[in-house]
């Protein structure tokens, strides 16, 4: 199908042209106020072409796969690429080079699950939720899907893959004594196996009951110690940081920092394409570039920024394989799994060292921070107060403003635990000296 | 499409739905995205497929597909039917409202077609907008405009035996300007759209409105912090619209209402607001957020929501208005074939009144003119809300004085309807979408000024 596209649009006059197919199933149940809320399925699939007249480039999409949509698909891009001016940054498409090989990334049990096997799971993590009488409300979803893409261009690359995924979140409240809290949990893997709504339910509340009766905490300078999903907010700030089109349209604190210390030596951050059994590994990207492994931050040197064909280019690089989309849309830069290396210690230690501080869980509010200087202003998701080495009490509300280059700068301790997820592999992480406003 | 709809319907009862509709979509869309002149995003295609709704023993089912062969719509049938059995048995069955059967034909898109002009006059819209905005002054520094338009047919078929097809058009503008100097930076945003043909598009004059965003973006910068405190405001149209919508609207969602998660339910026929006070949502406008039809195949209509501060009606969708036992009125609206219908607005404002705004100011001795918004939150079940302005003004003694930055305002629902002391005689409708439940719809709202004593006004957190 993609090849025929890509011969329509070089009959229609293209200088190059590539076409991408994809097609997902999926199935899912939603949990609201502990029951469930609705079951779906929905099946979608459909095809873009990018097309190149010189440097004039057009983008076109259809999700009717019929030869005559797909036809029109092509003139359409066609179309668009002769409206559009010359770009002089036009890299031209990727040449065929060998996909990388990957494992795990499909799982027959998650694509033959059918609604009624996500409905009993989404029973089984309602009653896991409801670890005592205190939790009161609970939401979330169970869900699998099937995935296949297939890439072609007028450059003789061609290729195609399959794989599946599986997810399951719950987010539990708890109330007592006039006092609600909330807790959360998610897993997500490509293989049906690696998740359990069942522990997923429990955690969430058992989280939740844990956070019950906070208090207020003064206004102070104290350590943090991060969850591998706090880490993970704070993360989605960096890798836009570390984006090759902010590089270039220099909206990044860290341009032209290749090679120093950027962060503190207890830091590695791989993005990794190719992880086992993470969601965002494929055997390519998105223009059929292999994907790989690419060490980003190394002992907290700066060891690259992430690109795709374009941005690369631009920037004098090669195309890490961050190109992202789906059929409808053309290239974006976007992070694969993100793995920050363990540590040695445990997380116990992490904890019992801070003398005032806090954990957090996650924050809200990362989508906000401000790119080109790294400023950012969130709000602590589930703190809990740590004193004299121990954990005392949930912490009613917490703010922590600073900026993503001094934050971390101020990384001390990196925990041996890692928690998967899913599209991340991360550690625990303490964070020195940070302004906590209550 | 209609044979391929009337074979998903037969075969959801076939399997053992009690009732079954289905959407089926072709649409084509584009979308422009122009930045300091410069395109920075550029496609066009074509988004097809069918949703399909499917009640069994009380339970709803959905499922959605982008494969319009027989075989894949007659899928996507039974996966809607399954996934109503997996959700085991219901504690309230659902019930649908009696809705008279229809077969309709609705065709809207206007004079200037967008699938007759071609895409090089789209671009230039787009371009002059952003000219419009980078011209205007150095300090403004960046720039966004936003262009995107759909157009094509919809077919609604219930096994009730409504036959809907409707083919229409939509096109939406949005301009963002960022100005800064001497480290303070200031944005705005104006916006124009149109459900029909780009002539209407054209006559909200969109270049213009691009100025006018760069030229509020750079007389910001020298704006001062506002008071806080209770006080007297003034909100233009715009600003009104999104109270009415969010703070009012929301509230009127049966759905909502039904759930026990609004401040309103149960209060029919109850006085909520001053005399002066009339909310109407009206489907029936030609406006940017009408339809004809609504996405069950209900006929539109224009809804009184409020009537001189008596709560009259809500929004409804049929199970809803059986649960309440009211009338349907044509509010099911789903974003796409991919998502299922639920209670939406359309076009919601307040109805004019008879002041003239010199006669709403010279009231005032102190308090704050806000207009525009640049959103806010409202939680409908405790009834609060509060909304940033985009731009405000600080009155004394009658007079505009100064114009003030980030202002909010933050009230109960409940209690500002009580205090609007004075409508104005103007009307102005804006445009937007509306996001719930993960849909994105398109909205108007509006209103002419309107007076509200004792609002809370504080500074934007």
């Amino acid at each position: 199908m993609c090849e025929k596209a890509v011969e329509e649009a070089l009959k229609l006059g293209a200088g190059e042209a590539e076409a991408i197919a994809t097609w997902s199933r999926a199935v899912g149940v939603e949990v609201e106020k502990l029951q469930l809320k609705s079951a779906r399925a929905h099946v979608e699939a459909g095809l873009g072409v990018r097309v190149a007249l010189g440097r004039k480039v057009g983008f076109s999409f259809t999700s009717h796969l019929t030869p005559d949509s797909i036809r029109k698909a092509a003139e359409r891009a066609v179309e668009v690429a002769k409206a559009k001016p010359e770009d002089p940054l036009w890299p031209g498409l990727p040449g065929p080079a060998e996909p990388a090989s990957v494992q795990g990334l499909y799982d027959p049990k998650a694509a033959e699950a059918t609604l009624e096997d996500a409905a009993e799971l989404a029973r089984q993590m309602i009653e896991a939720m409801k670890v005592d009488a205190r939790v009161k409300a609970g939401s979330g979803g169970v869900g699998f899907a099937a995935h296949a893409s297939a890439i072609a261009n007028s450059r003789g690359l061609a290729l195609s893959a399959q794989g599946t995924s599986a997810h399951a979140s719950a987010y539990a409240v708890a109330e007592e004594a006039g006092d609600s809290s909330a807790g959360f949990e998610y897993e997500a893997s490509r293989q049906a196996s690696d998740i359990s709504p069942l522990r997923v339910g429990e955690a969430a509340g058992r989280m939740a009951v844990e956070n019950l009766g906070k208090k207020s905490i003064e206004t102070a300078t104290m350590d943090v110690v991060l969850h591998p999903l706090a880490l993970a907010s704070l993360l989605s700030i960096v890798t836009e940081e570390l984006s090759g089109e902010n590089l270039y349209k220099k909206r990044t604190p860290l341009a032209g920092k290749l090679g120093e210390q950027v962060a503190s030596e207890e830091l590695t951050l791989v993005d990794d394409g190719v992880l086992e059994k993470a969601t965002r590994t494929w055997p390519f990207d998105a223009e059929g570039v292999p994907s790989r492994r690419t060490v980003l931050v190394e002992r907290g040197v700066l060891k690259s920024f992430i690109f795709d064909r374009y941005w690369g280019k631009a920037c004098g690089a090669e195309s890490t394989g961050n190109a992202s989309r789906g059929y409808s849309s053309e290239p974006r830069i976007a992070p694969r799994n993100l793995v920050v290396e363990a540590g040695s210690k445990p997380l116990s230690e992490l904890i019992s060292e801070v003398d005032e501080g806090m954990l957090v869980v996650d924050f809200m509010g990362t989508h906000t921070a401000n790119i080109p200087s790294g400023d950012f202003s969130v709000v602590a998701y589930l703190p809990s107060y740590i004193k004299g080495g121990e954990l005392k009490h949930p912490v009613k509300q917490a703010m922590i403003s600073g900026n993503i280059l001094d934050f971390i700068a101020k990384v001390d301790a990196v925990s041996r635990e890692v928690k998967n997820l899913g599209r991340a592999l991360l550690p625990y992480v303490r964070v020195r000296g940070v302004r906590v406003s209550a | 499409m209609e044979d391929l709809a009337q074979l998903a319907v037969e075969e959801a009862l076939r399997l053992g739905a009690s009732y079954a509709d289905i959407r089926i979509e072709l649409y084509q869309r584009c979308r422009i995205e122009v930045s300091k002149g410069r395109i920075e995003r550029l496609s066009c295609g074509s988004d097809a497929g069918a949703g399909v709704r499917a009640l069994v023993r009380g339970r709803w089912g959905f499922s959605s597909t982008t494969d319009l062969t027989r075989e894949g719509v007659k899928k996507a049938a039974e996966e809607a039917v399954r996934s109503a059995l997996a959700m085991g048995e219901p504690k309230e069955p659902v019930e649908l409202a009696e809705a008279k059967p229809v077969k309709a034909r609705v065709v809207k898109l206007g004079a200037k077609r967008l699938e007759d002009t071609p895409l090089e006059e789209k671009l230039k819209i787009t371009l002059d907008s952003d000219k419009a905005m980078t011209s205007y002054s150095p300090k403004v520094k960046s720039t966004t405009v936003l262009y995107e338009e759909a157009y094509g047919r919809k077919v609604f078929a219930s096994s009730e035996g409504t036959l809907v097809e409707t083919v229409g058009s939509r096109c939406y503008l949005s301009h963002t300007a960022v100005a800064r100097e001497n480290g303070r930076i200031q944005s705005y945003r104006t916006r124009a759209a149109a459900y029909g043909g780009l002539e209407k598009l054209l006559e909200q004059k969109p270049a213009e409105k691009a100025r006018k965003a760069a030229e509020r973006a750079c007389m910001l910068l020298e704006a001062e912090a506002p008071p806080s405190g209770k006080m007297t405001v003034i909100a233009d149209p715009e600003h009104i619209g999104v109270f009415v919508h969010e703070a009012v609207g929301h509230a009127c969602e049966a759905d909502a209402v039904v759930a026990g998660e609004s401040c309103l339910a149960g209060k029919i026929g109850e006085k909520i607001g001053s005399d002066i006070v009339t909310i109407v949502d009206d489907s029936t406008l030609d406006w940017w957020g009408s339809e004809e039809y609504d996405d069950e195949g209900v006929k539109t209509a224009r809804r009184v929501l409020i009537e001189e501060g008596a709560l009259k009606s809500y929004m409804l969708n049929r199970e809803s208005a059986f649960k309440l036992k009211m009338g349907p009125n044509g509010s099911a609206r789903a974003m796409s074939f991919r998502h299922p219908p639920i209670v939406r607005m359309s076009n919601t404002y307040i109805q004019p009144g008879d002041y003239r705004f010199e006669e709403l100011l010279e009231d005032v001795s102190y308090g704050v003119y806000v207009k525009g918004s640049r959103g806010g939150q409202v939680d409908p079940a405790v009834g609060y809300f509060q909304f940033n302005a985009q731009e405000a003004w600080l009155i004394e003694k009658g007079e505009l004085k100064k114009l003030l930055t980030d202002v909010s305002l933050s009230g109960l629902i409940l209690e500002t309807l009580k205090h609007i002391d004075a409508v104005g005689r103007d009307m102005e409708l804006s445009v937007g979408f509306c996001g719930k439940a993960g849909q994105m719809v398109p909205v108007g709202d509006g209103g002419p000024h309107v007076r509200i004593r004792e609002a809370v006004v504080g500074g934007r957190r």
